[in-house]
C-alpha cells in the first residue's frame, strides 16, 4: 500500500472536541508556603521536601528575570525582588520566591504510566508491539520505584505573589495554583504549570515580514 | 496516466469546511477540484516518479555540501556574504528538515522532468496528505472505485513519524512555533496542519504570525518571542528565507538562539540555482533538463526556454521564451534580480489543462503527490488541485 493506514485530525477539524484541552490535562499537587510546612503536612518525607524546596529554589533563579529593579518591582511590589548574577556575569533582578509546589504523582516522563507523548506514540506504531514495550517498561519502572522510593523526587515549581493579586500564589508564566491563605492542600493545576518557558523582554516586534508585500509567501 | 471524469461529493462544501480545509475555492473559482482524478500504474508511480525524487534529492545533498564548503558557490548563490557560516554549521550540524516538494513535468511514458524544487515553503501539504485521503476513502465507499484502488500519500504517517524522529532536536522548551503571514488561508492550513502532526507526535506546538514575531534578548543573545514574550526556541517558518535576508532581521539572523524549521541550509535547495549546478554536474541526466546561469548559455539550451528568478514563489516572474520572443509571462514582485534559463519542457497535457506533478519529500524520502492544473503552461497558486489513484501495475 502507498498510502497511509490512517488519517486523523487532532487541533485542526472544527468538530473535534480537542481544540480547547490539547495536551492540557490537569493534575493534582500540593502548594507550601516554605519547607518546613512540607516537612510538618506529613504529605511528603522531608527528604523528598528538602529536594522539592532545592530544585524549586533552583528555578525561581532562572524563570523570571528582569533586567531592571523598576521593571521587577512592578510586578512584584518593592523590596520583593532580589539580584542575581548569571554565568556571563551579567545582572537580573529576580522575584521573591513565595512559595512552591509539588506534584502528587511521581513524575510522569519518568517514572509514571502513559503519557499524551506515550499514546500518540503507540497510536503511531505498530500498537501491538509498543503496548507490550510500554508494558515492560512501566513494570521495569514499577520496580525500579519500589526499590529506591526515598530518592525518587516529584517535580516542584516556584511560586510567586505579584503585586496586583498579593493574596494568590502564581507560577512563572502567571497561572494562578492557589492562595496564600490555603497553602498545605492539594489542589488541580493544568499540566502545562510545570512546563519551563522562560521570557524575554521583547525590544522590536515586525522584524519578519516587512518584505511580505502580500498575504501568503508559500508555493 | 490517464485523467478520468466524475461526479464531485454532494457534500463536498460542507465536509470540506468542518475539516478545516476553508479555502476549497479561491475568490469563487474552484480550487480543490474532485470532478476529475489522474489514475496511474503502481510502475508510473514507483519507477516514473518516486525512484527519480529519490535520486534527486540525494544529488541535491550532495550539491549542497558542495555548496556550503565553497564561498564562490555561495556568492554565485548570492546568499549574503555574513551568512555564509550560519547556512554552513546548520549542514554541519546536521540541523534536520521536515519537507521539500519537486515539481515535474510528466505525461505517464518520458522521463519526469524536474522543473523546480521548493525546498523550503511548499503549501498543498494539507489537501495532499489529509484531504486527498478522505477522498480516496469515500470513492472506495461509494463504490465509484475498486477496492483495489491505491493512492502515493503516506504524507501523514510520515510527517507524524518524522516529527517524531527529531523530537529530542527540539531546542529549551521542547516547544515548537509555526508561523505563516497574515492574510492567507492557504498558509494558514498549511501550518496548521504540519501543527496538527506535530501534535499526534507528541510534540508541544504553538503558533504566531509573522508579523507578530519580537526580537528579545537572553544570555546577551537576541531570541525570537511571542506575544506575551515568552521565548520561540523552535520555529517553522512559512516565510523564505531569502525575504529574511532582506527584512530587517536579515542583519542579525545568524545571531539568532532559536532552531530553524526549515534549518537555515535548506535557502540552498529552495534556490532556482541549483537547477544549472546540478546540470553541470549531472549533464544529460533524463530527469534533468538542460540549466544555465543567464550569460553562461550553452548550446544545449536551445531557442525554447524558460527564464526563472533565483527566487520566486508561485510562478511569478517566469518567462517563456521562443525564438528570442517571450511567448508567455507572468508578472509579479521579484523583479531587477538575478536568472537562470531552462530548456523548455511542456506540462503534460489533458483536455484543455496544463499538468504539474509535485512530488513530496518527508525528511529524506519521496512519500507522495500533488497534482495541480492550470489553463496556462505556468503553475500558479490559483492552479487547481487534483486528486489522484493508483490503479493497476
Amino acid at each position: 500500500m502507498k498510502r497511509s493506514a490512517s488519517v486523523k485530525l487532532t487541533l485542526m477539524a472544527a468538530t473535534t472536541a480537542f481544540l480547547s484541552g490539547c495536551g492540557d490535562e490537569s493534575e493534582q499537587v500540593i502548594t507550601f508556603k516554605n519547607v518546613d510546612e512540607c516537612k510538618s503536612s506529613n504529605k511528603f518525607a522531608p527528604e523528598v521536601c528538602d529536594a522539592s524546596y532545592k530544585s524549586a529554589q533552583d528555578a525561581a533563579s532562572k524563570e523570571l528575570r528582569y533586567k531592571t529593579q523598576s521593571d521587577c518591582y512592578s510586578d512584584f511590589g518593592t523590596s520583593q525582588c532580589r539580584v542575581i548574577r548569571d554565568d556571563n556575569g551579567n545582572s537580573w533582578f529576580v522575584p521573591a520566591m513565595a512559595g512552591f509546589m509539588v506534584a502528587q504523582a511521581l513524575n510522569t516522563n519518568t517514572y509514571g504510566g502513559m503519557d499524551v507523548d506515550d499514546i500518540a506514540e503507540a497510536r503511531y506504531y505498530d500498537e501491538k508491539r509498543k503496548t507490550e514495550k510500554l508494558k515492560q517498561e512501566k513494570l521495569k519502572r514499577e520496580e525500579r520505584q519500589t526499590s529506591s522510593a526515598a530518592t525518587v523526587v516529584p517535580r516542584s515549581k516556584p511560586l510567586y505573589r505579584s503585586k496586583d493579586d498579593y493574596g494568590s500564589l502564581r507560577t512563572a508564566s502567571n497561572r494562578k495554583v492557589g492562595s496564600v491563605f490555603n497553602t498545605g492542600r492539594a489542589t488541580t493545576v493544568s499540566k502545562r504549570a510545570f512546563v519551563s518557558k522562560p521570557k524575554a523582554t521583547t525590544l522590536s516586534r515586525g522584524s519578519f515580514g516587512s518584505s511580505a508585500s502580500r498575504g501568503g509567501w508559500g508555493g | 496516466m490517464i485523467r478520468m471524469e466524475v461526479n464531485p461529493r454532494q457534500n463536498l462544501n460542507q465536509l470540506a469546511e468542518s475539516l478545516g480545509f476553508n479555502f476549497h475555492t479561491v475568490n469563487g473559482d474552484v480550487y480543490w477540484d474532485e470532478s476529475r482524478f489522474y489514475q496511474f500504474t503502481l510502475n508510473q508511480i514507483e519507477q516514473g516518479l518516486e525512484d527519480p525524487t529519490n535520486e534527486l534529492h540525494r544529488m541535491c545533498l550532495d550539491l549542497v555540501d558542495e555548496v556550503v564548503n565553497s564561498k564562490e558557490l555561495m556568492n554565485k548563490l548570492e546568499i549574503p556574504e555574513h551568512l555564509h557560516d550560519w547556512v554552513a554549521e546548520s549542514w554541519h550540524r546536521k540541523d534536520p528538515s521536515l519537507y521539500g516538494r519537486m515539481d515535474f513535468a510528466y505525461d505517464g511514458k518520458g522521463a519526469a522532468k524536474f522543473l523546480e524544487y521548493n525546498g523550503q515553503t511548499p503549501t498543498s501539504l494539507y489537501e495532499a496528505a489529509h484531504f486527498s485521503w478522505l477522498w480516496l476513502a469515500d470513492m472506495v465507499e461509494a463504490g465509484k472505485l475498486p477496492r483495489s484502488a491505491d493512492q502515493f500519500n503516506k504524507l501523514e504517517e510520515e510527517f507524524i513519524h518524522r516529527f517524531h524522529a527529531i523530537k529530542d532536536r527540539m531546542k529549551g522548551s521542547g516547544e515548537i512555533y509555526f508561523a505563516c503571514c497574515k492574510e492567507s488561508d492557504e498558509d494558514k492550513a498549511t501550518v496548521d496542519y504540519m501543527r496538527d502532526c506535530a501534535h499526534q507526535a507528541g510534540v508541544r506546538t504553538n503558533f504566531i504570525y509573522v508579523e507578530d514575531v519580537g526580537i528579545g534578548m537572553r544570555d546577551g543573545r537576541p531570541v525570537l518571542t511571542d506575544l506575551e514574550d515568552y521565548v520561540i526556541d523552535n520555529v517553522f517558518f512559512l516565510y523564505p528565507f531569502e525575504m529574511m535576508f532582506w527584512d530587517e532581521v536579515g542583519k542579525y539572523l545568524h545571531l539568532l538562539d532559536v532552531q530553524f524549521f526549515e534549518p537555515p541550509w535548506k535557502c540552498i535547495l529552495s534556490h532556482k540555482g541549483i537547477l544549472p549546478l546540478l546540470w553541470e554536474r549531472h549533464k544529460g541526466h533524463p530527469n534533468l533538463l538542460p540549466a544555465y546561469f543567464e550569460g553562461e548559455e550553452g548550446d544545449d539550451l536551445g531557442e525554447h526556454y524558460v527564464v526563472k528568478p533565483f527566487f520566486s514563489r508561485e510562478g511569478e516572474n517566469i518567462d517563456i521564451v521562443n525564438g528570442g520572443q517571450v511567448t508567455l509571462a507572468v508578472d509579479g514582485m521579484y523583479g531587477e534580480v538575478t536568472k537562470i534559463k531552462q530548456k523548455f519542457h511542456a506540462l503534460a497535457k489533458f483536455g484543455d489543462d496544463f499538468t504539474l506533478i509535485g512530488s513530496w519529500v518527508i525528511g529524506e524520502q519521496s512519500f507522495g503527490l500533488t497534482i495541480r492544473e492550470d489553463d496556462s503552461l505556468i503553475t500558479k497558486d490559483t492552479s487547481r488541485f487534483v486528486p489522484h489513484v493508483i490503479v493497476g501495475y
